[in-house]
Protein backbone atom coordinates (compact mmCIF):
# COMPACT_ATOMS: atom_id res chain seq x y z
CA UNK A 1 0.00 0.00 0.00
CA UNK A 2 0.97 3.45 -0.85
CA UNK A 3 1.94 5.93 1.84
CA UNK A 4 4.29 8.99 2.27
CA UNK A 5 7.68 7.09 3.27
CA UNK A 6 7.46 4.75 0.33
CA UNK A 7 7.49 7.75 -2.30
CA UNK A 8 10.08 9.42 -0.27
CA UNK A 9 12.07 6.27 -0.96
CA UNK A 10 10.67 6.53 -4.42
CA UNK A 11 12.08 9.78 -4.89
CA UNK A 12 14.99 9.46 -3.82
CA UNK A 13 15.80 6.50 -5.78
CA UNK A 14 14.12 7.58 -9.15
CA UNK A 15 15.51 11.14 -8.51
CA UNK A 16 17.87 12.25 -5.98
CA UNK A 17 18.12 15.42 -6.36
CA UNK A 18 14.32 16.33 -6.14
CA UNK A 19 14.86 15.37 -2.55
CA UNK A 20 17.30 17.03 0.18
CA UNK A 21 17.52 15.85 3.93
CA UNK A 22 18.28 18.65 6.62
CA UNK A 23 19.39 17.24 9.79
CA UNK A 24 20.41 20.07 11.77
CA UNK A 25 17.99 21.26 14.27
CA UNK A 26 15.66 23.88 12.76
CA UNK A 27 12.94 26.35 14.90
CA UNK A 28 9.99 26.32 12.00
CA UNK A 29 7.94 28.73 14.64
CA UNK A 30 10.94 31.29 13.74
CA UNK A 31 10.69 31.23 9.81
CA UNK A 32 13.90 28.92 9.65
CA UNK A 33 12.43 26.04 7.78
CA UNK A 34 10.46 28.38 5.05
CA UNK A 35 13.58 30.25 5.12
CA UNK A 36 15.50 27.15 3.91
CA UNK A 37 12.70 26.50 1.04
CA UNK A 38 12.81 30.29 0.38
CA UNK A 39 16.71 30.24 0.04
CA UNK A 40 16.50 27.76 -2.37
CA UNK A 41 13.98 28.81 -4.42
CA UNK A 42 15.62 32.08 -5.22
CA UNK A 43 18.67 29.82 -6.69
CA UNK A 44 16.06 28.37 -8.69
CA UNK A 45 15.99 25.01 -6.78
CA UNK A 46 12.54 23.54 -6.05
CA UNK A 47 13.57 19.77 -4.49
CA UNK A 48 11.36 18.61 -1.56
CA UNK A 49 12.99 19.25 1.94
CA UNK A 50 12.98 16.99 4.41
CA UNK A 51 13.89 18.10 7.80
CA UNK A 52 15.12 15.49 10.60
CA UNK A 53 14.92 17.38 13.72
CA UNK A 54 12.51 20.64 13.80
CA UNK A 55 11.69 21.94 16.80
CA UNK A 56 8.70 21.98 18.49
CA UNK A 57 7.34 23.54 21.55
CA UNK A 58 6.67 21.18 23.81
CA UNK A 59 8.11 17.54 22.76
CA UNK A 60 11.20 15.36 24.40
CA UNK A 61 9.09 12.21 24.10
CA UNK A 62 8.21 11.87 20.59
CA UNK A 63 10.03 12.75 17.05
CA UNK A 64 7.99 14.44 14.18
CA UNK A 65 9.61 15.00 10.96
CA UNK A 66 8.78 18.13 8.45
CA UNK A 67 8.46 17.97 4.60
CA UNK A 68 8.29 21.24 2.68
CA UNK A 69 8.33 21.82 -0.92
CA UNK A 70 6.41 18.13 -1.96
CA UNK A 71 4.92 19.92 -5.20
CA UNK A 72 8.00 22.06 -6.15
CA UNK A 73 7.91 20.51 -9.28
CA UNK A 74 5.87 18.87 -11.42
CA UNK A 75 8.65 15.88 -12.01
CA UNK A 76 7.56 14.97 -7.66
CA UNK A 77 3.68 14.92 -8.97
CA UNK A 78 4.65 12.31 -11.85
CA UNK A 79 5.81 10.22 -9.45
CA UNK A 80 2.88 10.68 -7.33
CA UNK A 81 1.31 9.53 -10.08
CA UNK A 82 3.22 6.24 -11.18
CA UNK A 83 4.83 8.11 -14.37
CA UNK A 84 8.32 9.35 -14.56
CA UNK A 85 10.02 11.90 -13.57
CA UNK A 86 11.04 13.83 -16.53
CA UNK A 87 7.28 13.50 -18.34
CA UNK A 88 5.92 16.69 -19.70
CA UNK A 89 3.47 18.34 -18.18
CA UNK A 90 0.69 17.25 -20.97
CA UNK A 91 1.47 13.66 -19.92
CA UNK A 92 0.72 14.77 -16.16
CA UNK A 93 -2.58 16.15 -17.26
CA UNK A 94 -3.53 13.03 -19.10
CA UNK A 95 -2.96 11.07 -16.18
CA UNK A 96 -4.73 13.67 -13.76
CA UNK A 97 -7.97 13.45 -16.15
CA UNK A 98 -7.48 9.56 -16.27
CA UNK A 99 -7.45 9.32 -12.53
CA UNK A 100 -10.45 11.43 -11.91
CA UNK A 101 -13.15 8.32 -13.40
CA UNK A 102 -11.08 5.85 -11.89
CA UNK A 103 -12.91 6.01 -8.67
CA UNK A 104 -12.08 3.11 -5.81
CA UNK A 105 -14.08 2.49 -3.05
CA UNK A 106 -12.31 2.40 0.50
CA UNK A 107 -10.87 -0.29 2.42
CA UNK A 108 -11.43 -0.27 5.80
CA UNK A 109 -8.89 -2.02 8.64
CA UNK A 110 -8.87 -2.81 11.53
CA UNK A 111 -6.97 -0.22 13.62
CA UNK A 112 -4.57 -2.50 15.35
CA UNK A 113 -3.78 -2.59 11.08
CA UNK A 114 -2.87 0.68 10.58
CA UNK A 115 -0.02 2.69 10.95
CA UNK A 116 -1.49 5.79 11.69
CA UNK A 117 -2.93 4.36 14.95
CA UNK A 118 0.59 3.46 16.27
CA UNK A 119 0.29 6.20 19.11
CA UNK A 120 -2.70 7.45 19.99
CA UNK A 121 -3.12 10.57 22.32
CA UNK A 122 -6.46 11.96 24.01
CA UNK A 123 -7.70 13.61 26.97
CA UNK A 124 -5.58 15.52 28.71
CA UNK A 125 -2.59 13.87 27.29
CA UNK A 126 -3.42 15.73 23.87
CA UNK A 127 -1.26 18.41 23.52
CA UNK A 128 -1.13 20.13 20.15
CA UNK A 129 2.57 22.20 20.83
CA UNK A 130 4.44 18.25 20.29
CA UNK A 131 4.09 19.17 16.63
CA UNK A 132 6.25 20.96 15.05
CA UNK A 133 4.65 23.44 13.27
CA UNK A 134 5.51 26.56 11.03
CA UNK A 135 5.63 29.80 10.54
CA UNK A 136 6.20 30.71 6.79
CA UNK A 137 6.27 34.79 6.33
CA UNK A 138 6.24 37.68 8.31
CA UNK A 139 3.10 38.60 9.89
CA UNK A 140 1.59 35.50 10.16
CA UNK A 141 -0.77 35.27 13.02
CA UNK A 142 0.93 32.22 14.36
CA UNK A 143 2.38 29.05 13.56
CA UNK A 144 0.13 27.09 10.55
CA UNK A 145 -0.78 23.95 9.84
CA UNK A 146 -1.76 23.46 5.77
CA UNK A 147 -3.45 19.90 6.13
CA UNK A 148 -6.08 17.65 4.55
CA UNK A 149 -9.38 18.17 6.23
CA UNK A 150 -11.51 14.99 6.03
CA UNK A 151 -15.09 15.64 6.38
CA UNK A 152 -18.43 13.61 6.21
CA UNK A 153 -21.49 14.72 5.42
CA UNK A 154 -23.96 13.38 8.41
CA UNK A 155 -26.69 12.86 5.82
CA UNK A 156 -25.62 11.19 2.71
CA UNK A 157 -22.45 9.93 4.30
CA UNK A 158 -20.63 11.50 1.33
CA UNK A 159 -16.70 11.94 2.53
CA UNK A 160 -15.04 15.60 1.60
CA UNK A 161 -10.92 15.96 1.13
CA UNK A 162 -10.14 19.69 1.27
CA UNK A 163 -7.19 21.44 1.46
CA UNK A 164 -7.50 23.99 4.38
CA UNK A 165 -5.08 26.31 6.55
CA UNK A 166 -5.44 26.03 10.48
CA UNK A 167 -3.59 28.14 12.85
CA UNK A 168 -2.30 27.34 16.22
CA UNK A 169 -4.70 28.96 18.94
CA UNK A 170 -4.01 26.38 22.27
CA UNK A 171 -2.87 22.84 23.06
CA UNK A 172 -6.39 21.63 22.00
CA UNK A 173 -7.70 24.40 19.77
CA UNK A 174 -6.91 25.62 15.65
CA UNK A 175 -8.25 28.07 13.99
CA UNK A 176 -9.72 26.98 10.43
CA UNK A 177 -11.02 29.31 7.66
CA UNK A 178 -12.97 28.03 4.76
CA UNK A 179 -14.00 28.88 1.69
CA UNK A 180 -17.27 28.64 0.56
CA UNK A 181 -17.33 24.98 -0.71
CA UNK A 182 -18.01 21.45 0.14
CA UNK A 183 -16.58 21.66 3.70
CA UNK A 184 -17.88 24.98 4.55
CA UNK A 185 -21.53 24.11 3.38
CA UNK A 186 -21.10 20.73 5.49
CA UNK A 187 -20.12 22.99 8.71
CA UNK A 188 -22.83 25.05 7.53
CA UNK A 189 -25.63 22.73 7.69
CA UNK A 190 -24.54 20.90 11.16
CA UNK A 191 -24.61 24.26 12.62
CA UNK A 192 -27.85 25.04 11.58
CA UNK A 193 -28.59 21.60 13.27
CA UNK A 194 -26.90 23.14 16.26
CA UNK A 195 -24.45 20.08 16.36
CA UNK A 196 -20.20 20.42 15.58
CA UNK A 197 -18.45 18.91 12.99
CA UNK A 198 -16.37 16.20 13.23
CA UNK A 199 -13.31 16.13 11.22
CA UNK A 200 -10.27 14.49 10.62
CA UNK A 201 -7.30 16.52 9.97
CA UNK A 202 -4.44 14.88 7.91
CA UNK A 203 -1.29 16.29 7.95
CA UNK A 204 1.15 13.61 5.69
CA UNK A 205 0.34 10.67 3.65
CA UNK A 206 1.14 9.55 0.06
CA UNK A 207 1.40 12.69 -2.53
CA UNK A 208 -1.09 11.84 -4.41
CA UNK A 209 -4.17 11.56 -1.35
CA UNK A 210 -2.92 15.29 -0.97
CA UNK A 211 -3.72 16.35 -4.77
CA UNK A 212 -6.71 14.77 -3.93
CA UNK A 213 -7.47 17.98 -2.10
CA UNK A 214 -7.61 19.96 -5.53
CA UNK A 215 -9.83 18.56 -6.98
CA UNK A 216 -12.80 20.25 -8.01
CA UNK A 217 -15.94 17.54 -8.23
CA UNK A 218 -19.60 17.64 -7.85
CA UNK A 219 -21.01 17.69 -4.11
CA UNK A 220 -22.27 13.57 -4.47
CA UNK A 221 -19.20 12.54 -5.73
CA UNK A 222 -17.32 10.47 -2.72
CA UNK A 223 -13.63 11.64 -2.55
CA UNK A 224 -12.51 9.33 -0.63
CA UNK A 225 -13.14 7.17 -3.66
CA UNK A 226 -11.45 9.77 -5.93
CA UNK A 227 -8.48 9.70 -3.57
CA UNK A 228 -8.50 5.88 -4.51
CA UNK A 229 -8.28 6.72 -8.33
CA UNK A 230 -5.42 9.15 -7.53
CA UNK A 231 -3.47 6.36 -5.38
CA UNK A 232 -4.13 4.01 -8.19
CA UNK A 233 -5.10 1.68 -5.19
CA UNK A 234 -7.88 1.97 -2.60
CA UNK A 235 -7.25 4.29 0.19
CA UNK A 236 -7.19 2.41 3.57
CA UNK A 237 -9.38 3.58 6.18
CA UNK A 238 -9.43 2.92 9.72
CA UNK A 239 -12.55 3.85 12.55
CA UNK A 240 -11.00 7.01 14.34
CA UNK A 241 -10.74 6.98 17.85
CA UNK A 242 -13.62 9.08 19.00
CA UNK A 243 -16.07 8.66 16.72
CA UNK A 244 -15.45 5.22 15.45
CA UNK A 245 -17.08 4.29 12.02
CA UNK A 246 -18.95 7.26 11.81
CA UNK A 247 -15.69 8.98 11.00
CA UNK A 248 -12.94 7.08 9.07
CA UNK A 249 -9.40 7.99 9.09
CA UNK A 250 -6.59 7.26 6.46
CA UNK A 251 -5.16 3.99 8.12
CA UNK A 252 -1.84 4.98 5.71
CA UNK A 253 -1.23 8.29 7.37
CA UNK A 254 1.53 9.41 9.00
CA UNK A 255 -0.30 11.69 11.28
CA UNK A 256 -3.97 12.42 11.99
CA UNK A 257 -5.98 14.75 14.47
CA UNK A 258 -9.54 14.17 15.52
CA UNK A 259 -11.75 16.71 16.13
CA UNK A 260 -14.85 18.62 15.44
CA UNK A 261 -15.52 22.32 13.80
CA UNK A 262 -17.22 24.04 17.03
CA UNK A 263 -20.91 25.34 16.25
CA UNK A 264 -21.75 28.98 17.22
CA UNK A 265 -18.21 29.34 18.05
CA UNK A 266 -15.71 32.33 15.90
CA UNK A 267 -12.21 33.44 16.21
CA UNK A 268 -9.88 35.85 14.89
CA UNK A 269 -6.78 34.24 12.35
CA UNK A 270 -4.33 35.25 10.03
CA UNK A 271 -2.96 37.13 8.66
CA UNK A 272 -1.91 34.24 6.41
CA UNK A 273 0.63 34.43 3.67
CA UNK A 274 -1.75 32.74 0.95
CA UNK A 275 -1.85 31.14 -2.68
CA UNK A 276 -1.97 34.26 -4.30
CA UNK A 277 1.25 35.35 -3.51
CA UNK A 278 0.30 38.35 -0.86
CA UNK A 279 -0.15 38.09 2.95
CA UNK A 280 -3.94 38.13 3.40
CA UNK A 281 -5.43 39.91 6.41
CA UNK A 282 -6.25 39.08 9.38
CA UNK A 283 -9.62 37.52 9.19
CA UNK A 284 -12.66 35.50 11.41
CA UNK A 285 -12.72 32.08 11.10
CA UNK A 286 -14.41 29.01 12.41
CA UNK A 287 -12.83 27.13 15.80
CA UNK A 288 -11.44 23.30 15.70
CA UNK A 289 -11.74 21.52 18.69
CA UNK A 290 -8.79 19.08 19.02
CA UNK A 291 -10.09 15.29 20.39
CA UNK A 292 -7.61 12.90 19.60
CA UNK A 293 -4.07 12.64 17.99
CA UNK A 294 -3.31 9.66 15.90
CA UNK A 295 0.47 9.27 14.44
CA UNK A 296 3.17 7.30 13.42
CA UNK A 297 6.13 7.05 15.47
CA UNK A 298 8.90 9.39 13.94
CA UNK A 299 5.69 10.78 11.62
CA UNK A 300 6.16 13.13 9.01
CA UNK A 301 4.42 16.14 8.78
CA UNK A 302 3.57 17.58 4.94
CA UNK A 303 3.74 21.08 4.95
CA UNK A 304 2.78 23.63 1.71
CA UNK A 305 4.24 26.82 1.90
CA UNK A 306 1.34 28.80 1.05
CA UNK A 307 2.50 31.92 -0.75
CA UNK A 308 4.90 29.75 -2.89
CA UNK A 309 5.53 27.57 -6.19
CA UNK A 310 4.70 24.53 -4.68
CA UNK A 311 1.32 25.48 -3.49
CA UNK A 312 0.62 27.23 -6.89
CA UNK A 313 1.82 23.71 -8.32
CA UNK A 314 -0.58 21.59 -5.89
CA UNK A 315 -3.54 23.14 -7.32
CA UNK A 316 -2.75 21.75 -10.67
CA UNK A 317 -6.05 18.73 -10.10
CA UNK A 318 -7.75 22.06 -10.30
CA UNK A 319 -6.82 23.25 -13.59
CA UNK A 320 -7.41 19.51 -14.76
CA UNK A 321 -10.77 20.24 -13.22
CA UNK A 322 -11.45 23.29 -15.09
CA UNK A 323 -9.83 21.96 -18.24
CA UNK A 324 -12.48 18.70 -18.12
CA UNK A 325 -15.25 21.08 -17.57
CA UNK A 326 -14.61 23.68 -20.34
CA UNK A 327 -13.57 20.96 -23.01
CA UNK A 328 -17.28 19.36 -21.76
CA UNK A 329 -18.84 22.71 -22.69
CA UNK A 330 -16.52 23.38 -25.61
CA UNK A 331 -14.63 20.30 -27.36
CA UNK A 332 -12.21 22.01 -29.59
CA UNK A 333 -10.62 23.07 -26.13
CA UNK A 334 -7.24 21.83 -26.68
CA UNK A 335 -5.26 22.93 -23.34
CA UNK A 336 -5.70 25.13 -20.46
CA UNK A 337 -3.00 27.06 -18.47
CA UNK A 338 -3.99 28.25 -14.93
CA UNK A 339 -0.73 27.71 -12.80
CA UNK A 340 1.88 28.76 -15.70
CA UNK A 341 -0.43 31.98 -16.76
CA UNK A 342 1.42 34.11 -14.05
CA UNK A 343 -1.32 34.69 -11.87
CA UNK A 344 -3.31 32.85 -9.56
CA UNK A 345 -6.55 34.28 -10.85
CA UNK A 346 -5.88 33.99 -14.53
CA UNK A 347 -6.18 31.07 -17.21
CA UNK A 348 -5.37 30.75 -20.89
CA UNK A 349 -7.28 28.73 -22.92
CA UNK A 350 -6.51 27.45 -25.99
CA UNK A 351 -8.95 25.66 -28.76
CA UNK A 352 -9.78 25.21 -32.33
CA UNK A 353 -12.45 27.50 -32.22
CA UNK A 354 -15.34 26.00 -34.75
CA UNK A 355 -17.75 28.89 -35.10
CA UNK A 356 -17.99 32.53 -33.37
CA UNK A 357 -19.27 32.73 -30.16
CA UNK A 358 -17.29 29.46 -29.26
CA UNK A 359 -14.23 31.55 -26.89
CA UNK A 360 -16.97 33.41 -24.54
CA UNK A 361 -18.84 29.83 -24.07
CA UNK A 362 -15.44 28.36 -23.07
CA UNK A 363 -14.59 31.45 -20.86
CA UNK A 364 -18.29 30.97 -19.27
CA UNK A 365 -17.76 27.57 -18.52
CA UNK A 366 -14.51 28.42 -16.61
CA UNK A 367 -16.13 30.76 -15.03
CA UNK A 368 -18.57 28.56 -13.82
CA UNK A 369 -16.78 25.82 -12.51
CA UNK A 370 -14.48 27.61 -9.99
CA UNK A 371 -14.67 31.04 -8.66
CA UNK A 372 -10.82 30.48 -8.96
CA UNK A 373 -11.14 32.69 -11.84
CA UNK A 374 -11.07 36.09 -12.40
CA UNK A 375 -9.32 36.67 -16.13
CA UNK A 376 -9.83 34.31 -19.10
CA UNK A 377 -8.00 34.72 -22.21
CA UNK A 378 -8.28 32.66 -25.00
CA UNK A 379 -6.19 31.93 -27.99
CA UNK A 380 -5.68 29.60 -31.50
CA UNK A 381 -4.08 26.43 -31.80
CA UNK A 382 -1.28 28.37 -33.35
CA UNK A 383 -0.56 29.93 -29.84
CA UNK A 384 1.47 28.20 -26.97
CA UNK A 385 -0.75 28.98 -24.16
CA UNK A 386 2.08 27.85 -21.47
CA UNK A 387 4.52 31.00 -23.46
CA UNK A 388 3.28 34.38 -22.09
CA UNK A 389 5.19 35.88 -24.73
CA UNK A 390 2.99 33.90 -27.20
CA UNK A 391 -0.16 35.03 -25.71
CA UNK A 392 0.46 38.47 -25.53
CA UNK A 393 1.56 38.53 -28.83
CA UNK A 394 -1.89 37.39 -29.76
CA UNK A 395 -3.73 39.46 -27.64
CA UNK A 396 -2.11 42.74 -28.97
CA UNK A 397 -2.38 41.33 -32.79
CA UNK A 398 -6.01 39.83 -32.43
CA UNK A 399 -8.19 41.92 -29.93
CA UNK A 400 -10.03 44.67 -30.39
CA UNK A 401 -11.20 45.80 -27.10
CA UNK A 402 -14.55 47.48 -27.79
CA UNK A 403 -15.99 44.05 -29.26
CA UNK A 404 -13.29 41.18 -27.70
CA UNK A 405 -12.59 42.06 -24.37
CA UNK A 406 -16.08 40.97 -22.07
CA UNK A 407 -16.40 42.72 -17.89
CA UNK A 408 -18.76 40.52 -16.11
CA UNK A 409 -20.04 41.87 -13.15
CA UNK A 410 -21.42 40.96 -9.75
CA UNK A 411 -19.42 37.69 -9.96
CA UNK A 412 -18.72 35.20 -7.01
CA UNK A 413 -14.97 36.07 -6.89
CA UNK A 414 -12.30 34.11 -4.78
CA UNK A 415 -12.57 35.34 -1.09
CA UNK A 416 -8.50 35.50 -1.32
CA UNK A 417 -8.00 37.70 -4.07
CA UNK A 418 -6.42 40.91 -2.61
CA UNK A 419 -7.42 43.34 -5.25
CA UNK A 420 -11.35 42.09 -3.84
CA UNK A 421 -13.58 45.42 -2.55
CA UNK A 422 -16.37 43.51 -1.41
CA UNK A 423 -16.08 40.35 1.23
CA UNK A 424 -16.71 38.15 -1.80
CA UNK A 425 -18.65 39.73 -5.00
CA UNK A 426 -16.07 40.70 -7.77
CA UNK A 427 -15.71 41.07 -11.53
CA UNK A 428 -14.40 39.12 -14.25
CA UNK A 429 -12.78 40.05 -17.68
CA UNK A 430 -12.69 37.65 -20.84
CA UNK A 431 -10.08 38.60 -23.93
CA UNK A 432 -11.05 37.27 -26.69
CA UNK A 433 -7.34 36.72 -28.73
CA UNK A 434 -8.88 34.00 -31.06
CA UNK A 435 -8.50 35.18 -35.10
CA UNK A 436 -12.47 36.03 -36.28
CA UNK A 437 -13.60 33.48 -38.28
CA UNK A 438 -16.34 35.42 -39.90
CA UNK A 439 -13.90 38.28 -41.96
CA UNK A 440 -10.96 37.45 -43.85
CA UNK A 441 -7.60 37.91 -41.15
CA UNK A 442 -3.76 38.36 -41.98
CA UNK A 443 -2.15 35.18 -41.32
CA UNK A 444 1.15 35.47 -39.45
CA UNK A 445 4.78 35.76 -41.34
CA UNK A 446 5.98 32.48 -42.00
CA UNK A 447 8.66 31.36 -44.57
CA UNK A 448 6.71 28.49 -46.73
CA UNK A 449 6.93 25.19 -45.28
CA UNK A 450 8.40 23.37 -47.75
CA UNK A 451 11.45 25.54 -48.26
CA UNK A 452 12.35 25.41 -44.66
CA UNK A 453 11.61 21.65 -44.98
CA UNK A 454 14.15 21.46 -48.18
CA UNK A 455 17.02 23.83 -47.11
CA UNK A 456 20.12 22.71 -44.38
CA UNK A 457 21.52 25.23 -42.40
CA UNK A 458 25.05 23.45 -42.82
CA UNK A 459 25.10 23.99 -46.43
CA UNK A 460 24.60 27.88 -45.54
CA UNK A 461 26.94 28.68 -43.00
CA UNK A 462 30.78 28.20 -42.66
CA UNK B 1 -11.79 42.69 0.71
CA UNK B 2 -11.17 45.84 2.09
CA UNK B 3 -8.39 45.87 5.37
CA UNK B 4 -7.49 48.10 7.54
CA UNK B 5 -3.96 48.76 9.72
CA UNK B 6 -3.67 48.40 13.34
CA UNK B 7 -0.86 49.58 15.25
CA UNK B 8 -1.01 47.21 18.81
CA UNK B 9 -0.72 48.59 22.22
CA UNK B 10 2.16 46.44 23.31
CA UNK B 11 4.53 46.16 20.84
CA UNK B 12 3.79 48.92 18.65
CA UNK B 13 4.07 46.68 15.23
CA UNK B 14 1.64 47.62 12.61
CA UNK B 15 -0.39 44.77 10.56
CA UNK B 16 -3.60 44.34 8.98
CA UNK B 17 -7.42 42.96 9.11
CA UNK B 18 -10.49 42.58 7.28
CA UNK B 19 -12.67 45.41 7.71
CA UNK B 20 -15.35 43.10 8.22
CA UNK B 21 -13.52 43.04 11.66
CA UNK B 22 -13.81 47.05 12.03
CA UNK B 23 -17.84 46.36 12.95
CA UNK B 24 -17.56 43.52 15.06
CA UNK B 25 -17.15 43.26 18.77
CA UNK B 26 -14.68 41.06 18.72
CA UNK B 27 -10.42 40.91 19.86
CA UNK B 28 -7.54 41.31 18.02
CA UNK B 29 -4.99 39.48 17.75
CA UNK B 30 -1.18 40.75 17.15
CA UNK B 31 0.96 38.52 14.67
CA UNK B 32 4.39 39.62 16.71
CA UNK B 33 3.64 39.55 20.27
CA UNK B 34 0.28 37.29 20.53
CA UNK B 35 -0.98 40.24 22.57
CA UNK B 36 -4.92 40.02 22.20
CA UNK B 37 -6.84 43.49 22.38
CA UNK B 38 -9.33 45.75 21.71
CA UNK B 39 -9.56 47.57 18.88
CA UNK B 40 -10.01 50.91 20.86
CA UNK B 41 -7.46 50.30 22.79
CA UNK B 42 -4.46 50.01 19.62
CA UNK B 43 -2.23 52.56 19.00
CA UNK B 44 -3.78 53.32 15.67
CA UNK B 45 -6.11 52.40 13.48
CA UNK B 46 -6.02 53.42 9.90
CA UNK B 47 -8.96 52.09 7.72
CA UNK B 48 -8.92 51.55 3.76
CA UNK B 49 -8.11 54.12 1.27
CA UNK B 50 -7.02 56.61 4.53
CA UNK B 51 -3.77 54.68 4.75
CA UNK B 52 -2.71 56.52 1.64
CA UNK B 53 -4.09 59.14 -0.82
CA UNK B 54 -2.77 58.66 -4.17
CA UNK B 55 -3.15 62.76 -4.35
CA UNK B 56 -2.65 64.47 -1.40
CA UNK B 57 0.15 62.07 -0.02
CA UNK B 58 0.68 62.07 4.11
CA UNK B 59 4.01 62.67 4.88
CA UNK B 60 3.63 61.21 8.04
CA UNK B 61 2.17 61.30 11.53
CA UNK B 62 0.65 64.72 12.94
CA UNK B 63 0.62 66.18 9.63
CA UNK B 64 -2.79 68.00 10.12
CA UNK B 65 -2.49 71.61 10.91
CA UNK B 66 -5.01 72.63 13.69
CA UNK B 67 -6.08 76.39 12.91
CA UNK B 68 -5.83 79.16 15.58
CA UNK B 69 -8.63 80.02 17.29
Amino acid sequence: MKDLRQWIDKLEKEDAEELVRVKKVVDPSRFEASAVVEKLESEGRFPAVLFDAPKAFKSRDYRFRLLMNTFGTFSKMALALDLPGNSPRSRLVQEILKRLDQEKEVTVVYPQDAPVTQNRLKGKDLDLNILPIVKHVEMEGDRYLTPIVVSKNPATGRYNISWNRMMYLDPRHLAIYMSPRHLWSYVGEAETAGNNLPVAVVLGHHPAFHMTGAVLTPLEQDEYKIAGGFLGESVRVTPSLTYGDDLYIPADAEIVIEGEVVAGKRTVEGPFGEYTGCTGPQRISWLFEAHALNFRSDGIIIDIFPCKTEHLNAHLPIEVSLLRSVRKAVPGVRNTSWIDSGGPLTIIIQMKKKVEGEPMRAAMAAFSASNFIKIAILVDEDIDPYNLKEVMWAVSTRVQPESNVQILKNLQGHVLDPSLRNEIKGSGIIIDATKPLDRPFPVRGRVPADVLSRISLKDYLS
Amino acid sequence: MDIFYLTCPSCSREYYADVSLLSLDVEMHCPFCGLYFRREDAKKVLAGDRKLSSIVPLTGDNVFYKPEK
